[in-house]
């Protein structure tokens, strides 16, 4: 896509459908994040990426019981 | 240009060439940092835009480059050292435009106990990168400089910027020189650095 209509386009969303993403979409995504600047020049990140159910269920079930107590 | 050029082109560039930066284009990347996304939704943000060659010269003279006894680099960290550090000044002698992207600062990040400082911080860095990517769209080299020890104070006063609003970054713009000096790359890929739901 052409930059300038990325940048128009994009907008925070909050709802979603169950439908399967593009796995190697996903990895393009997060390769552009990786070229990102970083000050000390070595990008000391690294990312935990939550795709299964399961994993997203357990990572997140501390701020859905906080949610709901 | 494609987004994923913009992506892998955007390198920090420090070299630039004595060359106006067209209004427009300016505008198209202001207008690009502006539709960063804004943790409260308010986008409080306030862009202070040089142009003028005799303001950036004062304000270069309030950047003190870092000093650096690096001789032969042994990393790609040390290469930027390298490129960098004496050049904290010059980049801002020669650029064509320093934008100073100030942003409302509710929180103080010093005594930040819930961590709420860090969403306008936060912000204003994609407010940063934004420019930075669009900067790229339109053919320009670009850095940042993050203003330290005195330089938040001195350009806060030098600009008459009021209270309570802060800045994340110099944004440095400018047509850069023919082949500017660039550090090797840290190896950063999918591979290296992504844990897939679990680390
Ligand atoms: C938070 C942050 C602070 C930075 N501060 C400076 C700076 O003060 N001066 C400078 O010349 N470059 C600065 N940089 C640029 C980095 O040195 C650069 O992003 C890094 O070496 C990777 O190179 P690249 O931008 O060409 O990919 C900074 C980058 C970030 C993200």
């Amino acid at each position: 896509m052409e930059f300038h209509e990325v940048i128009e386009k994009r907008r925070t969303s909050r709802e979603w459908t169950d439908k399967e993403v593009d796995f190697e979409a996903i990895k393009r995504r997060i390769a552009a994040g990786m070229k990102a600047p970083s000050w000390d020049h070595c990008r000391g990140w690294q990312l935990i990426v939550l795709h299964e159910r399961e994993e997203k269920e357990r990572a997140f079930a501390y701020a859905k019981a906080a949610a709901t107590a | 240009m494609e987004f994923y050029e913009v992506i892998n082109k955007r390198r920090s560039i420090r070299q630039f060439v004595d060359r106006e930066i067209p209004r427009e284009v300016l505008e198209r990347i202001l207008d690009a940092g502006l539709k960063a996304p804004s943790s409260n939704h308010q986008r409080r943000w306030e862009l202070v835009t040089l142009t003028d060659k005799n303001i950036i010269m004062e304000l270069a003279k309030f950047i003190r480059p870092y000093p650096c006894r690096i001789g032969e680099p042994k990393t790609p960290q040390q290469e930027m050292f390298k490129i960098a550090y004496p050049r904290q000044r010059t980049m801002m002698e020669e650029a064509a435009c320093v934008i100073l992207p100030y942003f409302k600062q509710k929180y103080p990040l010093s005594e930040d106990k819930n961590g709420y400082g860090l969403m306008d911080y936060g912000a204003a860095w994609a407010l940063v990168e934004n420019m930075l990517l669009a900067a790229t769209a339109e053919g320009l080299g670009s850095v940042v400089h993050i203003p330290v020890k005195k330089e938040p104070e001195q350009i806060k006063d030098f600009l008459k910027v009021p209270d309570g609003w802060a800045l994340p970054a110099l944004v440095v713009l400018g047509y850069a020189v023919k082949d500017p000096l660039l550090p090797t790359q840290v190896k950063a890929t999918v591979e290296n650095k992504v844990h897939w739901n679990k680390w």
